[in-house]
């Protein structure tokens, strides 16, 4: 056909703008989140007291290990990028599936958090404090989830042999995606469980 | 450098049950992102448009977070 | 037909490229997008237009007696909704900046052609559900402050959601323009050779990119404020009402700003190809679009003056607003100095260009009256405010659509529009619009509050005028629209350059071919080389 699509890209420009798009996309996470870090700065400032009662309620326990688990599989991830920039697919499926299950590690913790919360009657409209927490933590949550669903497509990818050491863009891009999950954790949990 | 990572979380959490200070833990937390956003996302290796719309959200942030504080904090009737 | 017959360079124009409305909606060709683009946000455009005609109808005597308060509290919701979100911030951008962008910088497309249609797509949705709760109805106003529209009864929720779905269009669509801008421009198009609409366009891009997600959150934190009961914006549990409108403006103010440069581009464009002269200060125009950018992201309280705010904050954005006035003023001088000792041509591009460069310097400049503390204690949320707005906005920004419309027309869709048509329609639009909008500064000087239905008996006589040049201005849309559409069948066939422009997409046919060049060209000058003996 005389769809002439011939000024396709070379397969590396193609890679360096396919992740040139998604740090600009992380980008946009930092600014989303940064509204709800500006809240909290605002609050914060406003009634350190609550802010230091309160956040006792908070499991540092809990916390300590998911940011344990988070990084940890921030290290996974990296090590099934490259992985499969060197074309080694199984290791890259196993790293993509230690990091999936830690997300629903993450996730796991968080519910027996939140149902702790819910027990003794804390709600997101307890406090600002705990509704800080709840939107921060909840918003985060929300793409721990996002971050799982692209990773388990890339997953089953992977598996499907799609990827190789020419080819491994959308794995990369799905990881520079579940950094950012990590990244934003990490700021979270001194400001909201460690701050006393 | 997930050691150190890991090591540095743990540390912080020890420090909290005594006397705390929010630069610290904040100064920590800027480091291990650092260090994700340098080696684990390979920022270290990216050229500089990926740098620079790395660092700029940072900057609208502090822009953002600074003048509320200072509208906020500068009211003669304080909310 | 006499196609070429040499077999990779039969040139089909793109819009015969595929046929039928199922190829349109998933087409990931950024010409066809535009135009989804075009027609979406006219259509828009004309329906928030006939509203306001609804509400200067209301205006023409001072009782309530077309509409109660509370519908003319709809009206401007609807009005300003609509207008907004519809139609000027995705506007001048997704549509001329989705056609131009590619063949300017001589790419065959942006970068990420099919989030370019999922951006589409998201446009749709975000209109489908803000307009459904719009007509619920809504009466927020479109800046739905709390506290108000955290407990008001309509559904805000549901108003909030769709303004996000919308965000979230304008966010891939500048993140697909930066990408494309940055890694696409063909051999030799280096930064300094750029057109300036692409300067623009960057600038307007980057404020999309990481202005929107601010609303996000904003509009994310108001929703919980209404579902879980969150109180960042309620005094009652220590939230802050006026936080609200600081996350609002920190985007809301760079918005305005996405809604006027890339219409300052679009001027850019004009002037040098009807004055047959170089633009004058390139880069001080190009980096002015930069700087503009910049500094729009440090003036967002100067729309909160009086709500609060403290005096020390007050009067730091009051300075900072004043900066802001110096880039956009570079590119007035800028503009007038082109046109001195050019050879003018007055076609109707020309004719909006021109009116764009007095009319946006007139709103510019009473701009500045509301950056002024003290004066804005006076005209805030009066009718100067609403004729400042309308200046920029219809003055520079509509001015700026309605010219690249009759610019790029031949180029888009390979035909000619009667061209006296549309300068009758030109000088309607142009009178109807000043009779509307210039009698609003007196009558906000004098203390007419805005978005009122009803008004003392005193300011009748200006109002009354207002009204009569809505209709005016109406008539001539009314002309031009027709005069364009009709065009579509009627008009002639197109040449391939009719204003003699050196810009890239000028050198292909009118319509383009679908892949847009045959070859990538290879840039070796810049854009605004006219007038050189060659």
């Amino acid at each position: 056909m005389d769809h002439s699509h011939g000024h396709q890209m070379d397969p590396g420009e193609a890679y360096s703008t396919s992740k040139l798009g998604m740090w600009l996309f992380l980008g946009t996470e930092i600014m989303l989140f940064g509204g709800l870090f500006a809240a909290y700065a605002i609050f914060r400032s406003k009634y350190p007291e609550m802010f230091l009662e309160q956040h006792r309620e908070l499991n540092r326990e809990m916390g300590a290990i998911n940011t344990c688990i988070l990084i940890f599989s921030s290290m996974t991830m990296a090590i099934g990028v490259t992985a499969i920039q060197r074309g080694k697919q199984k290791l890259t499926s196993i790293m993509l599936l230690i990091t999936i299950l830690c997300g629903f590690a993450f996730a796991g913790v968080k519910y027996v958090e939140y149902g702790a919360k819910f027990s003794h009657h804390i709600y997101p409209d307890t406090s600002i404090f705990f509704s800080l927490y709840f939107m921060l933590t909840g918003l985060h949550m929300l793409h721990v989830f996002i971050g799982i669903a692209i990773l388990s497509t890339m997953l089953v990818l992977t598996m499907k042999g799609k990827f190789n050491q020419k080819y491994s863009t959308p794995v990369e891009l799905g990881g520079l995606y579940w950094h950012l999950v990590d990244l934003i954790w990490i700021y979270l949990f001194p400001l909201l469980y460690l701050i006393g | 450098m997930l050691m150190i990572l890991t090591a540095i979380t743990v540390s912080v959490s020890y420090v909290d049950v005594g006397i705390f200070n929010i630069i610290v833990a904040m100064s920590v937390a800027s480091v291990k992102a650092t260090l994700v956003a340098l080696f684990f996302m390979h920022l270290k290796f990216e050229d500089r448009i990926t740098w620079a719309f790395a660092i700029f959200p940072l900057v609208l942030l502090f822009l953002l977070i600074g003048m509320t504080i200072l509208d906020t904090f500068t009211r003669i009737f304080p909310v | 037909m006499a196609n070429n017959t040499i077999a990779e360079h039969v040139y089909v124009p793109f819009l015969e490229e595929k046929k039928g409305i199922l190829s349109w909606l998933t087409t990931t060709d950024h010409k066809k997008i535009g135009i989804l683009y075009l027609v979406s946000v006219s259509f828009f455009f004309l329906i928030a237009g006939t509203i306001a005609l609804l509400m200067r109808f209301e205006l023409l005597t001072p009782e309530a007696d077309f509409v109660s308060p509370h519908v003319y509290n709809v009206l401007f919701t609807l009005h300003g909704s609509i207008m907004v979100f519809f139609f000027i911030v995705p506007g001048l951008a997704a549509s001329f900046g989705n056609f131009l962008i590619p063949l300017m910088i001589g790419a065959p497309d942006v970068a990420f052609p099919k989030l370019n249609i999922g951006s589409y797509w998201l446009y749709i949705l975000g209109t489908i559900i803000l307009l459904f709760a719009l007509l619920k109805p809504a009466d927020t106003g479109w800046t739905f402050y709390t506290p108000y529209s955290a407990n008001t009864d309509t559904d805000v929720v549901l108003m909030t959601f769709g303004v996000f779905v919308l965000g979230f269009s304008s966010i891939l669509t500048g993140l697909n323009f930066i990408v494309t801008i940055h890694k696409m421009r063909a051999p030799g198009m280096t930064w300094h050779r750029l057109p300036l609409f692409i300067w623009a366009s960057y600038a307007t891009a980057i404020l999309q990119l990481l202005a929107t997600p601010v609303v996000g959150i904003t509009l994310l934190l108001l929703i919980a404020e209404r579902t879980l009961g969150v109180g960042f914006f309620d005094p009652a549990k220590g939230g802050d009402p006026v936080l609200f409108q600081n996350f609002f403006w920190f985007y809301s103010h760079p918005a305005v700003y996405i809604m006027i440069i890339p219409a300052m581009g679009v001027i850019s464009e004009i002037i040098p190809v009807f004055a047959r002269k170089p633009i004058f200060g390139y880069k001080a125009i190009a980096y002015s679009s930069l700087g503009i950018a910049f500094i729009s992201f440090l003036v967002w309280a100067h729309h909160m003056f009086t709500s609060g705010i403290s005096e020390v904050a007050a009067t730091i954005f009051s300075f900072l607003t004043f900066l802001v006035a110096i880039p956009t003023a570079i590119k007035v001088f800028n503009w007038t100095a082109t046109l001195y000792k050019g050879s003018i041509q007055l076609q109707s591009p020309m004719l909006y260009a021109l009116g764009f460069i007095f009319l946006f310097t007139i709103g510019g400049l009473t701009g500045l009256f509301l950056g002024a503390l003290a004066a804005d204690i006076h005209l805030h949320d009066t009718y100067f405010v609403v004729a400042h707005m309308h200046y920029v906005m219809i003055g520079g920004t509509v001015m700026g659509f309605f010219g690249a419309l009759h610019f790029w027309y031949p180029k888009w869709f390979g035909k000619m529009f009667n061209e006296t048509v549309a300068k009758v329609a030109w000088f309607l639009i142009f009178v109807g619009f000043n009779v509307t909008f210039f009698p609003q500064f007196f009558l906000g000087v004098e203390g007419m509050p805005r978005r009122y239905a009803t008004y003392p008996q005193e300011f009748k006589s200006l109002m009354s005028l207002s009204t009569y040049g809505s209709w005016i201005l109406g008539v001539g849309i009314l002309i031009m629209t027709v005069n364009l559409i009709a065009a579509l069948f009627n008009g002639e066939k197109a040449p391939q350059n009719p204003y003699g422009s050196l810009s890239l997409e000028w050198q292909v046919p009118s319509p383009p071919p679908h892949e847009n060049f045959h070859e990538i060209p290879h840039v070796t000058d810049w854009t605004y080389g006219y007038g050189k003996k060659s």
